[in-house]
């Protein structure tokens, strides 16, 4: 089987809730998907501004591309050490690296909601002419990608943790960086995560730690736009710092509801 | 080579006869459904287009309709379905996708058939009317009954799959949404689909726009 196939088939068993990548570095893989599922999206959105501007200018395409995978690996980044911390205060025995590699996990999964979205996406750049549609729906996707992320972190954490029943647990209980293949072809069905279940540090740890990576994403996306390029402005790699997130969000929709 | 009409017709059959699912009698390749669908849907496509007639430039209109009504229906299903997929890996239904494709690809026969037999009515409202209003209404309401009537075809695959598992009711659901959100913004990108007489004869608008814009723009106004 091709290495291509191979990859493939590991983001399938992912996204099923198994972790299958016989021979494969587990974190290799997942991390070329989110590139690939991240850039995916990127493109689509870089095409609205090639289709609203009256000159071709490929560092569009470039830009998005390159921004929104840019993106997923700074929150990883960022948010990874308060959560390690926080974790082991809280009592949660985990290394740093498999923290790394649940959120890696998340990211996997956001970044292949992401990609599947592309399509749609890519035709509302191509036909609509409307910047703030375009800004709110690349927020709404995002935060619906983002929710499958962080359910899938949830499952990864939990499982990791031992609450669950089952004896054949994900790898990521494993050292991720260099997973040996037997420990990585145990798999088992995704499953919502029950509350009763969690142990209740388990629980007060993320519920905080939520609304760090909430605001961390949302404040990254904000320093790396624009995402979307404005029709009435010029390429630029990085906007100058001004305004915020939340006003943007709400001048955006203030401009759909008002016309 | 000579095309199979009878064994085209007694596939078309018998998925009616089913209810529109393509069980034991669909005897064709599996991928004819989509020449299927163009063919069903390019037919309504050039009768909504010949209201104004062949003269002077109408036949170009004629022809895009041929093409754009398939497109619309197989270019939505395209750009949804990638979404659509991951979303039933993610939930943990992804082992059921090949039963569900095919009901999505039911749903889409059983429009376009729909939409072919409605295709002689539509021919006589259009010489029985002389505004370009009514036959914009008459043929979205045939697009409304269409839809509404193949939901048969999907809900019946649901049903079965609903019953082992209960994700599949909202993941129904969800497909309509998502299908529809698309949808209407693929007709409003393809139209005009008539052709108002007074413009002249052309694949896409000069403008396209975004669908939801627009329509919220109305409404605001009422505001």
């Amino acid at each position: 089987m091709s290495t291509l196939k191979r990859y493939w088939a590991a983001l399938d068993q992912l996204l099923r809730g198994k972790i299958d990548a016989t021979g494969l570095s587990v974190v290799r893989v997942w991390t070329f998907w989110q590139i690939v599922g991240a850039a995916l999206y990127g493109l689509a959105l870089g095409v609205y501004a090639l289709a609203n501007h009256e000159e071709f200018d490929r560092r569009f395409l470039v830009a998005g591309a390159a921004k929104m995978p840019l993106l997923l690996l700074l929150t990883t980044v960022i948010t990874c050490p308060s959560l390690y911390v926080f974790g082991a205060l809280q009592g949660l025995r985990f290394s740093a690296s498999q923290f790394v590699s649940m959120l890696i996990v998340a990211h996997t999964v956001l970044a292949a909601v992401l990609g599947s979205l592309a399509p749609v996406l890519a035709f509302f750049s191509v036909t609509t002419r409307s910047y703030s549609f375009m800004v709110l729906s690349a927020v709404a996707t995002c935060a619906l990608a983002g929710g499958f992320g962080l359910r899938w972190f949830f499952i990864a954490l939990r499982v990791s943790d031992g609450d669950d029943d089952d004896d054949a647990a994900p790898s990521v209980d494993a050292p991720v960086a260099d997973v040996a293949p037997e420990s990585v072809t145990q798999a088992k069905k995704p499953r919502r995560p029950r509350a009763n279940v969690a142990t209740r540090a388990l629980w007060k740890v993320l519920s905080w730690w939520l609304l760090l990576y909430i605001f961390v994403g949302a404040q990254l996306g904000w320093m790396l736009r624009p995402f979307v390029g404005d029709p009435t402005l010029q390429f630029e790699w990085f906007r100058p710092k001004s305004g915020s997130f939340i006003d943007a969000v709400l001048k955006h929709l203030g401009n759909m509801i008002g016309g | 080579m000579a095309l199979p009409l009878g064994s085209v017709a007694r596939s078309v059959d018998a998925f009616l006869q089913q209810g529109g699912r393509r069980g034991a009698g669909w005897s064709l390749h599996p991928a004819a459904w989509i020449g299927i669908v163009f063919f069903c849907a390019g037919c309504y496509g050039a009768t909504m287009a010949a209201y104004f007639g062949f003269g002077d430039d109408r036949m170009w209109m004629v022809l895009f309709g041929v093409v754009k009504v398939p497109m619309l229906f197989v270019a939505t299903l395209a750009l949804a379905v990638p979404f659509f997929y991951v979303l039933n890996i993610l939930v943990g239904v992804g082992d059921d996708f090949a039963t569900v494709r095919g009901a999505l690809v039911d749903y889409q026969l059983a429009v376009a058939i729909q939409l072919a037999a409605l295709a002689p009515v539509t021919v006589v409202v259009n010489y029985s009317e002389s505004r370009y209003e009514s036959a914009q209404a008459w043929s979205t309401l045939m697009f409304a009954i269409a839809a509404w009537n193949a939901r048969r075809s999907l809900t019946q695959t649901y049903a079965e799959l609903e019953v082992t598992r209960p994700t599949h009711r909202w993941l129904r659901h969800t497909w309509f949404a998502l299908y529809a959100f698309v949808g209407v913004q693929m007709a409003w990108t393809l139209r005009p689909f008539i052709g108002n007489p007074e413009l002249p004869a052309q694949f896409f608008r000069d403008t396209i726009g975004n669908a939801y814009v627009n329509v919220g723009r109305v409404l605001m106004r009422f505001f």
